[in-house]
């Protein structure tokens, strides 16, 4: 596992160390606050990040999301609990140990951006670099090509100022990636930006993310965002997580109301996938198509809707199912009851 | 911001206020405190007034004996052999070095240099600017005053920052060296400019030390402050980024928190020029040359003319010092925006400016030394305006002077001589105490009032109860009268955006001013004495005044003026009901400004015959030190509790408006 949690708690207040696993901790925020005057922003928070994985942490404003992503590279002190990356237990590292992980192996995009307004944009990019102590050459050469991979090569010499917010999070991500790293921590890097522009920069990380392959841990409120970026998804809700599970999993079987509540009105067709409707190889020979077993059914409906044959699901160059009108619509409208 | 201060409580908070019965109330209980405190003064009247003679301590003389003793043990002692007497000698060693490599480039040469060196860091226009302002202190004659001023500027302008900017870096990252800091720099900008020589006369004697130290001290609090307040507002989401990639904490300060505090930075380096320039005007009065001197031996010789020249000498070296600074630093700002490769090939790199700058001044100093030959401004050059303006100053004398005089007479018989026979005429404790009601009004806790006590029973212990009631009354009436000037301009430049246009550059001007160059109309208008000082001090402290009541006002929000207005408000009941009980705590901040601002110029107008403690802080600098420091303690003393009490005036009333009607 590229990263690992485990028990992790972060409590703000005086004497923190009191709260944890204490049956206070369990208090509605507004009477643990009253009467202990501490927050507890994340209780009791376990979860496993392979590598290459997307891991969405998704809830609303307050519930933590922000305190656990900083706990990853120790922006903020987890109060309790370990947290490993590639086995190694991060809380006992020393300073320079610290700074070694976040200069080398997890960076971090943030909401607002955080580009630097004094540097030029190549400069910004180069920042990580910078700060590792690479020459100037070498770090401007490097920002450069990064710079190209986000498509602003043309804004080198800029300031960011001069740049959209959208652009302005391109550099964001740039920066991010220019040091290499193999986990990317994403602190709802798009909540600023546009709708439109949004879904482009989920496109875009969609993209890296098949070209790179990093651990990436990304932060969001917007659940769409959730379902489409995320490999699995962890709901939550007052410090803690509700629900962990594919996207198609937190749709169709929500863990409790709350994520019931969440996930109510999206289209099971924009989450559910070929696999999960498909019915075994059945002898029928005549198909529309093949299809991969992650097609989401939205994508299946034009095919299916042209043509009375189903279609067949092909993995590996192996057929390992067929999906038809009947079965898509089936799935679809179990939506209503 | 504007949200913030317009106060939604508040807002809420007036309509409900004038409701019958409590309006009724706070009524009678005002018309109950005047005249229990007209009772009060009827009876303090009657009672033997003033301070106590056998109470007071004698404080001068341990004073005079302390600085007898400096004088005595100077060769001898350690701390003096090896600490202040080489201290003195690097200084006026260094002064010395420091004119005479200056007078060396040549008047042609410096200039040219000065203006150069202006035009690269702010663009040409400020040096422009840079070479008129500087070129007309030559023609007045006074270049070599202007490069003794100079020099001893650069000294202690170099001594601040060095100083002030890493102290300041400091006590932005540390939060806890803020705190600490903070009541000292507090302490520090309480104090009237006068005062900090006078102990420092006590080690070092009158002289170029004296004049640096003081300087220093004086213009390091802008220094600290503005760099202090530029690091800690570096936003919480830089600094994580830069923590997130791994920087250092000292890669932190200098890739993220200089770089964005720059700005701060910057306006700190113009406001320490600024308090410098002005400080070393007023060092004439402890010996020290340069444009100040010239003022000063003028003052007192009540030569009009020759004080103007050297007062427009100095008021344009402000000006210049201002505008470069701020432009540079507005420069530097944009220039991010301006990348070079984008303003086309003719656009020269900072650095080819620079170059071109340093050339042009070596060129210059050449030209100077070798071609005109020249070290000072040539005499047969320069033009006398003393003559003329003698001549100007008599003429205006003799046709406005009934009016000036009209004026002083009825200043001081229903001004000045009521209030001090006032404040003499009843006991000490009765001032004191009084003191101590104001103080207990505005701050409704036992602090403030013991500290009012105190200080005000101070006064009279160390011996100047009634000098220092002489000066009370000349900062009352002074104050009274700016404000009572200021609040109708501050409400008519919010009204009518042209007035704000056109009192804009006037009140820069005056605010780039140093309080010293003050005196030198007023005395022309109104000769010497106590109203000249009162004049120029509720002048000198108009701008705050303006300023802040004109903002107070832009700052109701709009709704709230619509809602009165949709009630059939007329204008005058918007102004009363809305806009200036809203504006109260910029208007309160004003007035605290307007006091500081009053106190320090009616003290420094003991120059002009203001007397008081002014006058026996000048007469301490160079006969009698001892008392010069007494009295000195007295202005302390006078400016904590004015300080104290109108800054809380502000605090407490703007935050709590329905506290005092409900008790
Ligand atoms: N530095 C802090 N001190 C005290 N409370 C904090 C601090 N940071 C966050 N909190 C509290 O912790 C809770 C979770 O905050 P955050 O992690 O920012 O949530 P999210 O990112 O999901 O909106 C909030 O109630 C917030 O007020
Ligand atoms: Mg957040």
């Amino acid at each position: 596992m590229t990263v690992s949690c485990r028990d992790v708690w972060k409590v703000y207040g005086p004497r923190p160390e009191r709260i944890v696993g204490s049956p206070q901790a369990d208090l509605p925020r507004s009477e643990l606050l009253a009467r202990t005057g501490c927050v507890a922003a994340v209780r009791g928070v376990s979860f496993d990040v392979a590598p290459g994985e997307v891991f969405v942490v998704m809830g609303l404003s307050g519930s933590g999301k922000s305190t656990l992503v900083r706990m990853l590279n120790r922006l903020h002190e987890p109060t309790a609990g370990t947290i490993l990356i590639d086995g190694e237990d991060i809380g006992a590292l020393d300073a320079d140990r610290l700074r070694e992980l976040r200069r080398r192996r997890v960076s971090m995009v943030f909401q607002h951006f955080g580009l630097l307004p004094h540097r030029r944009i190549v400069d910004n990019v180069a920042f990580g670099l910078e700060i590792q102590g690479v020459d100037r050459t070498e770090r401007l050469r490097r920002a450069h090509e990064v710079l190209e991979v986000v498509g602003l090569e043309g804004w080198a010499d800029a300031f960011p100022e001069e740049l959209s917010g959208g652009m302005q999070q391109r550099v964001g991500l740039a920066r991010a990636l220019a040091t290499d790293p193999e986990i990317m921590l994403f602190d709802e890097p798009f909540s600023a930006l546009d709708p439109l522009i949004r879904r482009d920069m989920q496109d875009e990380v969609l993209r890296l993310q098949r070209e790179l392959r990093k651990t990436m841990i990304f932060i969001t409120h917007d659940l769409m965002e959730a379902l489409k970026l995320g490999d699995r998804i962890a709901v939550m809700k007052d410090g803690r997580f509700v629900q962990v599970g594919t996207p198609e999993e937190v749709v169709i079987r929500p863990a409790d109301a709350y994520v019931a509540d969440f996930t109510r009105d999206v289209p099971r067709s924009h989450v559910l996938r070929a696999r999960s409707v498909m019915q075994p190889p059945n002898g029928a020979h005549a198909f529309a198509g093949d299809v991969s077993p992650e097609t989401l059914l939205v994508d299946l409906l034009p095919i299916l809707a042209r043509s009375e044959a189903p279609l067949r699901v092909v993995e590996d160059g192996r057929a390992i199912g067929v999906v038809d009108r009947a079965a898509v619509l089936a799935a679809m409208v179990e939506d209503a009851g | 911001m504007q949200e913030r201060l317009g106060g939604s409580p508040r807002a809420a908070a007036l309509p409900g206020r004038p409701v019958a019965a409590p309006g009724q109330h706070a009524w009678a209980r005002r018309a109950a405190w005047v005249l229990g405190l007209g009772a009060a003064v009827a009876l303090g009247l009657r009672l033997a007034g003033g301070f106590p003679e056998r109470w007071v301590v004698d404080l001068a003389r341990s004073f005079n004996a302390f600085q007898d003793w400096v004088i005595t043990n100077q060769r001898t002692h350690p701390v003096f052999r090896y600490g202040l007497v080489p201290l003195k000698d690097l200084v006026n060693g260094s002064f010395d070095a420091i004119v005479r490599l200056l007078s060396r480039m040549t008047w042609f040469g410096l200039i040219a240099t000065l203006s150069l060196i202006s035009g690269a860091a702010a663009g040409w226009r400020k040096g422009v600017l840079a070479a008129v302002g500087f070129g007309s202190m030559a023609l007045l004659g006074l270049w070599p005053e202007s490069v003794e001023t100079l020099a001893l500027m650069v000294m202690a302008v170099v001594a601040a920052l060095a100083v002030g900017i890493p102290l300041g870096i400091v006590a932005g990252r540390r939060p806890v060296v803020d705190r600490l800091l903070r009541p000292v720099l507090d302490g520090m900008q309480t104090i009237p400019a006068f005062s900090y020589l006078v102990p420092l006369v006590l080690l070092f004697s009158i002289g170029t030390t004296t004049a640096l130290i003081a300087t220093i001290v004086f213009a390091l609090p802008p220094a600290i402050r503005l760099t202090s307040l530029g690091v800690r507002l570096v936003s919480r989401g830089a600094i994580e980024v830069a923590e997130s990639f791994g920087s250092t904490r000292r890669q932190l300060l200098w890739k993220v928190q200089l770089p964005l505090a720059k700005p701060h930075i910057m306006l700190g380096v113009n406001q320490t020029i600024m308090m410098a320039l002005g400080m070393v005007v007023i060092a004439a009065s402890v010996g020290f040359r340069g444009l100040g001197r010239v003022v000063y031996n003028a003052l007192q010789r009540r030569d009009v003319g020759e004080a103007l020249a050297g007062g427009i000498a100095i008021v344009v070296l402000a000006v210049v010092l201002d505008r470069v600074t701020m432009g540079w630093s507005e420069r530097d700002r944009r220039q991010r925006g301006v990348g070079s490769p984008r303003l086309g090939r003719w656009t020269l790199s900072r650095r080819a400016v620079w170059a071109a700058a340093v050339a042009g001044a070596v060129l210059a100093v050449v030209v100077g030394r070798e071609v005109l030959r020249q070290q000072d401004f040539p005499t047969t050059w320069a033009l006398s305006i003393s003559e003329p303006v003698n001549r100007a100053v008599a003429w205006l004398t003799l046709h406005v002077s009934d009016v000036t005089e009209a004026m002083t007479g009825s200043m001081i018989r229903f001004g000045l001589d009521p209030l001090r026979d006032l404040l003499l005429g009843v006991p000490w404790w009765m001032v004191a105490g009084g003191a101590a009601l104001a103080a207990w009004k505005v701050s409704r806790r036992p602090g403030l009032p013991i500290l009012a006590f105190t200080c005000v029973a101070g006064v009279g212990l160390v011996g100047m109860w009634e000098i220092s009631m002489d000066t009370l009354s000349q900062v009352v009436v002074a104050v009274a009268s700016s404000v009572v000037l200021a609040i109708p301009i501050g409400v008519w430049s919010a009204w009518d955006d042209r007035v704000r246009r056109a009192l804009r550059p006037i009140l820069d001007a005056m605010q780039t001013m140093p309080q010293f160059v003050y005196l030198v109309p007023v005395v022309a208008l109104f000769g010497v004495g106590r109203v000249p000082g009162v004049i120029a001090a509720l002048v000198y402290a108009l701008p705050p005044g303006i300023r802040l009541t004109d903002t107070g006002i832009r700052q109701v929000p709009r709704e709230t003026v619509e809602a009165a207005l949709a009630f059939g408000s007329t204008r005058w009941q918007v102004l009363t009901k809305v806009q200036l009980p809203l504006a109260r705590p910029s208007i309160l901040l004003g007035v605290n400004q307007t006091v500081m601002m009053v106190l320090s110029v009616v003290i420094i107008a003991g120059l002009v015959g203001g007397g008081g403690l002014g006058y026996e802080v000048i007469q301490g600098l160079s006969h009698d030190p001892g008392r010069g420091m007494v009295a000195g303690i007295c202005i302390l003393l006078l400016a904590i509790v004015i300080d104290r009490i109108t800054q809380m005036m502000g605090r407490v009333r703007g935050a709590a408006p329905a506290a005092g009607a409900s008790v």
